[in-house]
């Protein structure tokens, strides 16, 4: 078994001491799982490339597979590993690598807000040479300038995506004279007037989990409001939060009953098993009904999140970014595997993987027809050109909007749960939205401040 | 038995992988976790300095502490004494002789060795809101009109961790009784019954009395494991709705990890520890009492 | 001599009544557990039908397939194998050697190394969780099968010497002292009489040992993050918790094969787990 960490130990000059053998024990003894998840070259390499993502679905896996299996053939030495993490835990997962500094080389789908912060501690490597690669001009620029400080790229977004949509069942909304809503008031109407019987007017993720903190980051903007001022001091506390609360506790009565502790999973069953009429989410529901419910099939569509009458347009997106942790042994190795992945052709295997969830960051990749060459996205191609159209608008608590400074606590916000669990204090406690709004402004001040 | 001097050297050689062990897994971590506690340190950075006894005044004003510490007690009083009937029960049906015996303890016996994970992972499927088969059931029977939200309000979410948490740990409770119920002299039931007692008063008289002892020890021990118990409590709400069944591992796997205070999150266990520690002492008690007879 | 006929009837129909209510209460119990399985044979689209089906209306193996080839979960059920065997091992052969010596000789410390076990068995695993995890990052073991075998070692030793001991002390000396008058050597004794008698302690303890570590969520959710050192427990629940939708007929198909080992176990050495308890856990 070849542990190639060891090597690269060895080749730093270290001596093997007592936790170099104990490593070593773990390494021989872990061997066998690992050798499932890496891809074949691997044994013959002696450089190796540790990626880290959260996708790996068996299309997903198949495409890493084949991409860095073609980097490979272009870089002989090396071998390029495959490691997962799941997003509920990341933070914790990146605190352990750095801690017992046994960092990946490249980090893939990281939201932005936690990127920002790495970034704040010093944690990544500058990407500038693989952004001038790439052609800065190629990228959208809200997905480029997000990663953006003091003229320098401190990470690159590889793909995006925004569940800002309201996914809606178009059969249900005729059947009842609905038209697709707009605002609020017309959302609230709807859900009311379609819930009956199996199905739930609307379905939102209540629970205390990081869609309900993203989504609440939307509501508040929706409204008008903002989380933070532009000078960073906590704008919670307003009249626009209180709207929105008011809105998510009403709408709240045509949810399932089991809405406040939903998270993402529940929420896209609810709509793919057609149990709901509407729901937000990211693209996904275009390949889960294809492939869970077909029955299911050209009776829905997407429009952009409805908001408040008296409020503005604001979506939220994630910016999945690509980064090297600053304690990577092999940094320029790094940054040519993250040039790889921006190749077109590479982009658009990744891309296909999900059809419809993963939008494209480039230009010319969301403009090309192989892009819009799979069945599925063909399909909806309307619904895709406008989720592609939202993300181009959407933006993310790291920075709220133009003229925002970097909130480097916004990681610590979502990660906390302050927003959802402001929500949650309003339907499962029954706070008033007011006293809500001014605690979690309180909470949200602690965040700031430690 | 005859002493020599390489004897005692053999005993202390058999002792020392097991006393390394302790200290370096067990002696070592739980004194630094008391280090830990008077010091501000981050998580991921590790990085930190000392801040005396700031950590524990920080906890014993915070209202999410003390509500929280509610909540375990809550948890541990509400599934133990369900874990107790049930446990006395089924251990008292099954103690009888009747078809399928053998069968019928296994099944009985299964939850308790079940993965909590898997039990979650189960009970969460029953609990579902939009397919589970428990709200199916119960408003296809007319016990209720719309589905409950067993995992998502309060006190609902509280009861279902309740009742899972009965379900996966009373079998050692039935365990337990049921090694103890073949011990007790079959003449003490005859001669009862030669005096004409009913079975409930043979349950009152000779039964329970002959069980106390390991009923005691039982009692102990279960609220001890519920009181420290994180993956059932955790896997089933994650301490929600809001904080309605956060308890305190989860509030110490909370503080330590997602918001990386680690010196604030080794204060509560070491609370936690203080806690247990009476229940402790009063299980040396009752063993020690055991022992004597 | 009808009235004793009525009553032995009486008491038969009251015999019946008590068995079947004993089997009906058995079923309630186990509920859980046939509709664990029945989910698990189900289409995934037959999971969201209604009425649900209690038996499955198609019965389908496609879910075992998917999570044999198509998902991690042969790495988790590897790596679960190779930890609680480890475990297993590691525990057994360090805590009879423990347990025999605190029994069988004098020397000071020994009640303190007794009280210790006891302790450490009561102790809650989220007070070590966070030194633990400071000293597996200083030895390089975090997100290691070997990190995790030690980490293990800290429940499942307590346990494993503290039922070995009263096994032990429940041994009669004599067989040891024969054995040691017909010329063994203290060591030898150990092996040839004291490990035999000690058989079914050590059955005990090791399935105890196995099942514990089997089972076990968080430290294996805070130690070993990484898909390829990752265990059956939280590699599971990180299937429940993806950001895509929820399978339940997939995640009922995984609780069954996590299920699995632990049914076998429990078939074949049920004799031993229900005496240990009775020996070990309770009596004290």
């Amino acid at each position: 078994m070849t542990n190639d960490s060891r090597f690269g130990q060895q080749a730093a000059g270290r001596t093997q001491s007592r936790r170099g053998v104990l490593k070593m024990m773990g390494g021989t003894a872990l061997g066998l799982g690992s050798l499932a998840l890496r891809p074949r070259g691997a044994r013959a390499a002696t450089r190796n490339l540790r990626f880290w993502t959260s996708q790996t679905a068996p299309a997903q896996m198949a495409a890493w597979t084949e991409i860095f299996n073609a980097f490979q053939a272009e870089h002989p030495d090396v071998s390029v590993s495959v490691e997962k993490y799941s997003d509920d835990t990341l933070w914790q997962s990146l605190s352990a690598a750095y801690a017992a500094d046994d960092t990946p080389d490249l980090v893939s789908y990281v939201q932005a807000y936690t990127v920002a912060t790495l970034q704040s501690d010093g944690l990544v490597v500058p990407m500038d040479d693989v952004i001038k690669a790439v052609g800065e001009d190629d990228f959208f620029p809200a997905a480029r300038d997000i990663y953006k400080q003091n003229g320098s790229y401190f990470a690159a977004t590889l793909n995006n995506q925004t569940s800002s949509n309201l996914w809606y069942r178009t059969d249900l909304f005729e059947a009842a004279g609905l038209e697709p809503p707009r605002y609020w008031d017309e959302l609230l109407a709807a859900a009311k007037k379609l819930t009956k019987g199996d199905i739930y007017g609307n379905t939102l993720p209540y629970g205390r989990t990081s869609m309900a903190d993203t989504m609440m980051v939307m509501f508040v903007r929706q409204s008008g409001g903002h989380i933070v001022h532009p000078d960073l001091s906590v704008a919670f506390d307003s009249p626009e939060t209180v709207a929105a609360l008011e809105f998510l506790k009403e709408i709240y009565q045509y949810a399932p009953p089991g809405a406040a502790s939903y998270s993402w999973g529940e929420t896209v069953n609810a709509f793919i098993t057609g149990r709901t009429a509407c729901a937000p989410y990211t693209g996904r529901p275009i390949y889960l009904i294809h492939d869970k419910n077909p029955a299911l099939e050209g009776k829905f569509h997407r429009v952009p999140y409805p908001h408040r009458r008296d409020g503005v347009a604001a979506y939220d997106s994630p910016f999945n970014s690509l980064f090297i942790p600053s304690k990577s042994h092999n940094v320029e190795l790094a940054k040519q595997l993250a040039i790889w992945l921006f190749r077109k052709d590479n982009q658009i295997k990744v891309l296909h993987t999900a059809p419809g969830h993963n939008l494209p960051v480039l230009k010319s990749v969301a403009t090309s027809k192989a892009f819009f060459d799979n069945p599925l996205i063909q399909a909806h191609k309307g619904d895709v050109e406008g989720m592609i159209e939202t993300t181009s608008q959407s933006t993310n608590l790291v920075q709220e909007g133009p003229g925002f400074p970097y909130n480097l606590k916004a990681g610590s916000i979502i990660n906390s749960h302050v927003l959802s669990e402001t929500l949650q204090s309003v339907v499962v406690d029954g706070v008033s939205p007011k006293q809500a709004a001014s605690q979690g402004a309180d909470k949200i001040a602690k965040v700031m401040k430690d | 038995m005859r002493l020599k001097t390489s004897d005692s050297l053999i005993g202390v050689a058999f002792i020392t992988p097991a006393a390394t062990l302790f200290l370096l897994l067990v002696a070592y971590p739980l004194f630094q976790s008391i280090l830990i506690s008077f010091s501000a340190i981050n998580t991921m950075t590790l990085k930190g300095h000392y801040v005396g006894l700031a950590n524990y005044l920080d906890i014993l004003q915070d209202q999410e502490f003390w509500r929280t510490l509610v909540n375990t007690l809550i948890w541990t009083a509400g599934s133990l004494v369900l874990q107790v009937l049930l446990g006395v029960g089924f251990a008292l049906l099954l103690h009888r002789a009747f078809p399928g015996r053998a069968l019928a303890r296994s099944l009985v016996l299964f939850p308790y060795l079940l993965s909590t994970a898997v039990a979650v992972l189960v009970w969460r499927w029953l609990f579902n809101d939009l397919y589970g088969i428990l709200n199916y059931g119960l408003v296809h029977i007319g016990l209720i009109e719309r589905p409950i939200a067993w995992l998502s309000r309060m006190p609902e979410a509280m009861i279902s961790v309740i009742l899972v948490g009965a379900w996966k740990f009373f079998p050692f409770v039935v365990i337990a009784l049921l090694a103890r119920l073949q011990t007790i002299p079959l003449q003490l039931y005859e001669a009862a019954r030669i005096d004409g007692a009913s079975a409930v008063a043979r349950f009152w008289d000779i039964t329970l009395p002959q069980l106390s002892g390991v009923l005691a020890v039982v009692v102990l021990l279960r609220s001890i494991w519920d009181f420290k118990e994180f993956d059932l409590v955790y896997l089933m709400t994650g301490g929600g709705p809001g904080i309605g069944t956060q308890t305190l591992p989860i509030l110490v796997y909370r503080e330590a990890f997602p918001q990386l205070h680690l010196g604030k999150g080794a204060a509560i266990a070491v609370v936690m520890l203080l806690v247990m520690l009476v229940f402790m002492l009063l299980y040396l008690r009752q063993s020690a009492r055991g022992d004597e007879r | 001599m009808s009235g004793r006929r009525a009553l032995r009837l009486r008491r038969r129909l009251l015999r019946v009544a008590a068995d079947l209510t004993t089997w009906a209460l058995v079923l309630a119990v186990a509920f859980p557990l046939f509709w664990m399985l029945g989910t698990s044979l189900k289409p995934s689209a037959e999971t969201f039908a209604l009425p649900p089906t209690l038996i499955p209306a198609h019965v389908t193996f496609e879910h075992f397939r998917t999570l044999l080839f198509e998902t991690p979960f042969p790495t988790y059920f590897l790596n679960s194998v190779i930890v609680a065997t480890g475990t297993t091992l590691l525990v057994i052969v360090v805590s009879l050697l423990g347990a025999y010596s605190v029994v069988r000789f004098r020397y000071r410390g020994r009640r303190l190394a007794a009280q210790m076990v006891l302790f450490t068995y009561l102790l809650p695993a989220v007070v070590l969780l966070l030194p633990l995890y400071l000293i597996l990052a200083s030895l390089g073991l975090v997100n290691s099968l070997l990190g995790l075998i030690l980490a293990y070692t800290t429940f499942a030793m307590p346990f494993s010497l503290w039922l070995l001991r009263s096994f032990i002390l429940a041994m009669p000396i004599d067989l040891e002292e024969a054995a040691m008058v017909d010329g063994a050597s203290r060591v030898e004794a150990f092996l040839d009489v004291v490990v035999p008698q000690a058989l079914p302690g050590i059955i005990s303890a090791a399935l105890f040992s196995f099942i514990l570590s089997w089972n076990e969520y968080l430290y294996a959710l805070v130690f070993n993050r990484q898909d390829h050192t990752k265990t059956l427990p939280p590699g599971v629940i990180t299937m429940l918790q993806q950001n895509t939708n929820t399978e339940w007929s997939l995640l009922m198909a995984a609780s069954v094969m996590m299920a699995v080992p632990v049914i076998v176990a429990f078939v074949f050495l049920q004799r031993h787990l229900t005496s240990g308890f009775g020996a070990g856990a309770v009596k004290g």
